[in-house]
């Protein structure tokens, strides 16, 4: 006797859910009837197992697919299809209307993706290693200068380790490098320590990094190479490490006042992986730094603790340093995070940026929303017909909602596109000096998903609110009145009319100014005169190349060879040679006090250039007293020095700088006197953006200074023609085949000075230019919708004999009056915001004037053409055609 | 709804079987009058080691109904089913003409293929 098999009773609830009855009947009959064959051959457990799976597997596969594949079909049938297709009939049956409220947001959308993208990148975003978020630069200074540290203050700030985590301290060193064939190239290396990659929190591709006993100086230091420099060495870059290369450094070394060429030989140990190149984004070789003398200049990044702030870190490392002893004159160790580096100025182009294009997206909200209320408005007549045949409420509403998203959607996707040209735009325009990390800027994904998510509320409620107060109204009352009649809430209607207005030209308005004043400024700035000659001055780097003018007395006799070859070239009237060179002056960390007066330039606030003989005329400045070194002067070494009109005033105030003597104190104190021979005239000797009234120190050109480069300057006749490629032969045949670097004009350098302000301006100006068509469209619309609602009007007073000038008048002065409230309130606004614009402007107040007036007189013609160009057309109809339509 | 596959059938077009339903197919034909779900299941556990779920096995007889490659019978109910009835399937000719020329591609591809293994007698 056998009882009944039966499946357990979980097992039958779950067959429930196939969906075939005979499939159920079948798959329960075939698992009552094997269960118990199987649980026999491999034991009950087994056995359950394997009732388990059966059953998941027969009620997924004939139970949930066929279901899901039904809920599809469903929805497919359910009319939500065929509401996105009528609602895309709709928007194609007003392609007009469509595209501009689709180019409207797109170019919101898009600017505001942009600029949020390059304000993430540039400002926000943290270096991409270990820790990212609490890695800073440490910085010996104040408040406006900072600067990088000497070793002996890295080594004492590793004593903070209460605010601290870990601290590395590097120094970038430009060499030369000499491949296995002789040939010579610059390349971009860094000293670090042997702990640098594991701070960083990254690893060698191929090879090994570099390790604590590789500081030890050898005849073959370890150095780990870049992937690109690895692909330089060898094809296979697995076959790179074990080889040696060779690099020339020039290092000037604090201690003696000296450069010296040294040859290193490094054996590469290690490939870093492509795309690391840090610091900086060229960096192409890393060598431990070995024993230096403690006043070399090194860079400090620290990774702070989790939770310790700026101030904290700054407290803690000020600490350190007094507990070392070596605490220097001057405010203290700074702390700063990547972001902060960029400096005031650029900080605040990039956030008043990011507040005019959320202005922008924000007017072609309003414009947008506008344009669906008035439509809305138009549909009532067709919601009422929809309701009164069936349609329900729900339905009616899907409709529209699809619409919106089908519009707000077209301009999501029309808005990336944008914010990618407009990216590949900033590139193009992108100042070297203004913000690197651009060139590596990519969409930001969060920031246009915001954008399009504030267009696509924007356009849902412009669209469902109206369909839903049409939808609750009475229908007989909107099929009645048509599409021209004016709607039940007048009133309503007109004090809406009026907010958009206002708001979009108060927006508008403080856009406009600010670019206004960034224009003015910027021009103003353009318009400077330099205090030197920038026509026809060329500017030629160079270096001295191979092993005889490693000699100092060979390097000046090269030197005065090329000064005599090139001033005989035709054309040629001045040359001369030098450092720092305006307007690419240096900055002086040195201190200079009057000996007798004892007055003293604050450090690092001076522009330092290192000059040659007849650099005045070449350059163009003129001297208000005294004379340029001699070249004997310049030869000897002799302590003499040149400052401009400021800085003699500064440390003579009582007059007569000429044959005073000046104490020179360096950063490392070493003390020496110094006779000033001339003065010269104010010049902007760090670009047009700087200061003229700046304080401004001229020496003697030293040899033993000397530093990989130097610059010549040539001052051609006005008519001569361009002697670059005469020059920079002259200075290859002395110097050697590889020495010409750059070739500049001054007029270039100058326009590189204000690659930075032009940015701003010119992006202000095309945002602000964006924001007025906007803005003027958005008037035209809102003031034509208002003019059609009241035609009935119109019609009614013409009819009653009223005059066209007096219809005339009634609609414009209707309109105009929000333009005027608009205007003094857009006056208001940007009295207010422009203040915050101030550390942007080079010249001029915030609240300019001129600026004003003329924005004021553009926006009065703009707004009054589209107040009066409706208002005209609609006083010149006849009054029989309106009534009539009616 | 007609489905996919019996316009395939309609068209002429060549079915081609996935590798379920060619061990499907060749386990009905082995079975004869004993082909269903749980013989089916048995014989290509006992000759191939596959263990191919109830599920799997339905879905696959159900395309092959559908494309008219098999025909199923349901019998009587019996009580080592628990009362529930069997569905006994058998090839059509299509059915034939299909693995038959599955297994002939299946063979050439595979003939004179050196495979540890392979030919072995």
């Amino acid at each position: 006797m056998t009882t009944k098999p039966r499946l357990p009773a979980w097992c039958q609830h779950l067959l429930r859910a196939i969906v075939d009855l005979q499939d159920r009947e079948l798959v329960a009959g075939d698992l009552t009837e094997r269960w118990p064959e199987v649980s026999a051959r491999r034991g009950p457990r087994a056995g359950g197992r394997w009732l388990r799976r059966e059953v998941v597997r027969a009620v997924w596969i004939l139970g949930v697919r066929p279901r899901v594949g039904r809920a599809v079909r469903v929805v497919i049938r359910s009319g939500w299809t065929a509401d996105a297709r009528d609602a895309w009939r709709r928007l194609r049956s007003t392609p007009g209307l469509t595209a501009g409220i689709i180019a409207t947001l797109s170019l919101g959308i898009g600017a505001n993706t942009a600029v949020y993208s390059v304000l993430n990148h540039a400002l926000l975003d943290p270096l991409p290693y270990r820790g990212g978020s609490r890695l800073a630069y440490v910085y010996s200074g104040g408040d406006s200068f900072y600067f990088v540290p000497t070793l002996r203050l890295a080594r004492a700030w590793r004593g903070a380790s209460s605010a601290l985590e870990d601290l590395t301290a590097y120094g970038r060193v430009r060499a030369v490098w000499r491949d296995a064939f002789g040939t010579e190239r610059d390349v971009s290396a860094a000293r670090v320590e042997p702990g640098f990659f594991e701070f960083l929190g990254v690893r060698p591709d191929v090879g090994r990094a570099l390790l604590p006993g590789d500081a030890v100086p050898s005849d073959a230091t370890p150095a780990v190479v870049s992937r690109a420099m690895a692909a330089r060495i060898s094809e296979d870059p697995r076959s790179v490490p074990g080889q040696s290369i060779q690099l020339l450094r020039h290092a000037f070394s604090p201690a003696t006042n000296e450069t010296v060429e040294t040859v290193f030989t490094l054996t590469v140990v290690g490939v870093m992986p492509a795309g690391f190149a840090f610091p900086g984004n060229n960096t192409d070789v890393w060598f431990p730094q070995g024993p230096l003398p403690p006043e070399t200049i090194v860079t400090v990044l620290a990774r702070l603790r989790p939770g310790v702030g700026a101030h904290t870190a700054n407290a803690a490392l000020l600490a350190a340093e007094q507990a070392a002893g070596v605490r220097p004159a001057g405010p203290g160790p700074i702390v700063r995070f990547p972001g902060d580096i960029l400096g005031v100025s650029a900080a605040t182009a990039l956030w008043a940026l990011q507040i005019a294009v959320g202005l922008v997206l924000l007017i072609g909200c309003v414009n947008v929303s506008h344009l669906l209320m008035a439509r809305a408005h138009r549909r009532r007549a067709e919601a009422a017909v929809r309701l009164a045949i069936g349609a329900s409420r729900g339905r009616l509403l899907r409709s529209y909602a699809l619409e919106a998203v089908l519009l707000a959607g077209g301009a999501a996707a029309c808005g990336l596109a944008v914010g990618a040209g407009t990216l590949d735009l900033f590139r193009a325009w992108r100042p070297d000096r203004f913000l690197t990390p651009l060139a590596s800027t990519h969409i930001d994904i969060a920031s246009y998903a915001a954008a399009a998510c504030f267009s696509l509320t924007a356009v849902v409620l412009a669209t469902v609110v109206p369909a839903w107060r049409a939808s609750t109204a009475d229908p007989a009352r909107a099929l009645g009145t048509g599409t021209r009649g004016s709607d039940g809430g007048s009133r309503r209607a007109t004090v809406r009319m009026r907010a958009l207005i206002v708001t979009e030209l108060t927006l508008t308005f403080v856009v406009v100014v600010s670019a206004g004043l960034l224009g003015r400024s910027f021009t103003t700035v353009m318009r400077r005169d330099p205090g030197f000659a920038t026509r026809n001055v060329r500017h030629l780097d160079f270096r001295f190349e191979g092993a005889r003018y490693a000699d100092l007395a060979e390097r000046r006799r090269g030197l005065s060879e090329i000064v005599e070859r090139v001033r005989a070239l035709p054309g040629v009237s001045y040359v001369s040679f030098g450092q720092g060179l305006a307007p690419e002056g240096g900055i002086s960390r040195d201190r200079l006090m009057a000996v007798d007066t004892g007055a003293t330039l604050p450090d690092g606030d001076a522009t330092l250039s290192y000059i040659g003989p007849n650099y005045f005329p070449t350059a163009g400045i003129q001297l208000a007293a005294g004379r340029s070194f001699t070249a004997e002067e310049i030869r000897d070494g002799a302590h003499v020095l040149a400052i401009n009109l400021s800085t003699a005033r500064r440390l003579f105030p009582e007059g007569a700088a000429i044959g005073r003597t000046v104490d020179l104190v360096t950063v490392t104190e070493r003390r020496s006197t110094w006779t000033v021979v001339g003065v010269a005239e104010d010049t902007h000797a760090r670009g047009l953006t700087s200061d003229a009234g700046g304080l401004q120190v001229y020496f003697p050109f030293r040899f033993e200074l000397q530093v990989p480069t130097l610059t010549l300057a040539v001052r051609s006749e006005e008519s001569a023609s361009d002697p670059t490629a005469l020059v920079s032969e002259t200075v290859r045949s002395v110097a050697g085949e590889h020495s010409v670097g750059q070739v500049t004009t001054v007029d270039s350098l100058i326009a590189a000075s204000l690659a930075r302000p032009r940015f701003v301006a010119m992006l202000f100006g095309s945002l602000s230019v964006l924001a007025l068509v906007l803005a003027s469209v958005g008037v035209y619309g809102i003031v034509c919708y208002d003019v059609a609602r009241r035609r009935k009007d119109v019609g009614v007073r013409l009819a009653l004999g009223a005059g066209r000038a007096r219809i005339l008048g009634w609609l414009f002065g209707a309109a105009a009056r929000p333009v005027g409230l608009g205007l003094a309130t857009g006056v208001a606004a940007s009295l207010a915001a422009t203040h915050y614009l101030s550390p942007l402007l080079d010249e001029g107040s915030p609240t300019d004037p001129l600026t004003f007036a003329l924005v004021l007189v553009v926006f009065a013609i703009v707004a009054g053409a589209a107040v009066a160009l409706p208002a005209r057309r609609s006083s010149r109809l006849d009054p029989l055609d309106v009534l009539r339509a009616e | 709804l007609i489905s996919c596959h019996k316009y395939k059938i309609l068209a002429g077009v060549i079915v081609r079987l996935t590798d379920i339903e060619q061990l499907i197919l060749l386990a009905v034909v082995r079975l004869g009058p004993e082909a269903y779900g749980v013989g089916i299941q048995r014989e290509i556990e006992e000759r191939t080691g596959q263990d191919l779920q109830f599920g799997s096995i339905y879905r696959a007889l159900r395309r092959l109904e559908e494309q008219r490659l098999v025909i199923g019978t349901l019998g009587e109910p019996t009580s080592e089913r628990g009362g529930r009835r069997k569905k006994h399937f058998r090839l059509t000719a299509a059915g034939e003409r299909a693995l038959r020329r599955s297994i002939d591609g299946l063979q050439a591809m595979a003939d004179g293929v050196a495979l540890r293994g392979l030919g072995r007698p």
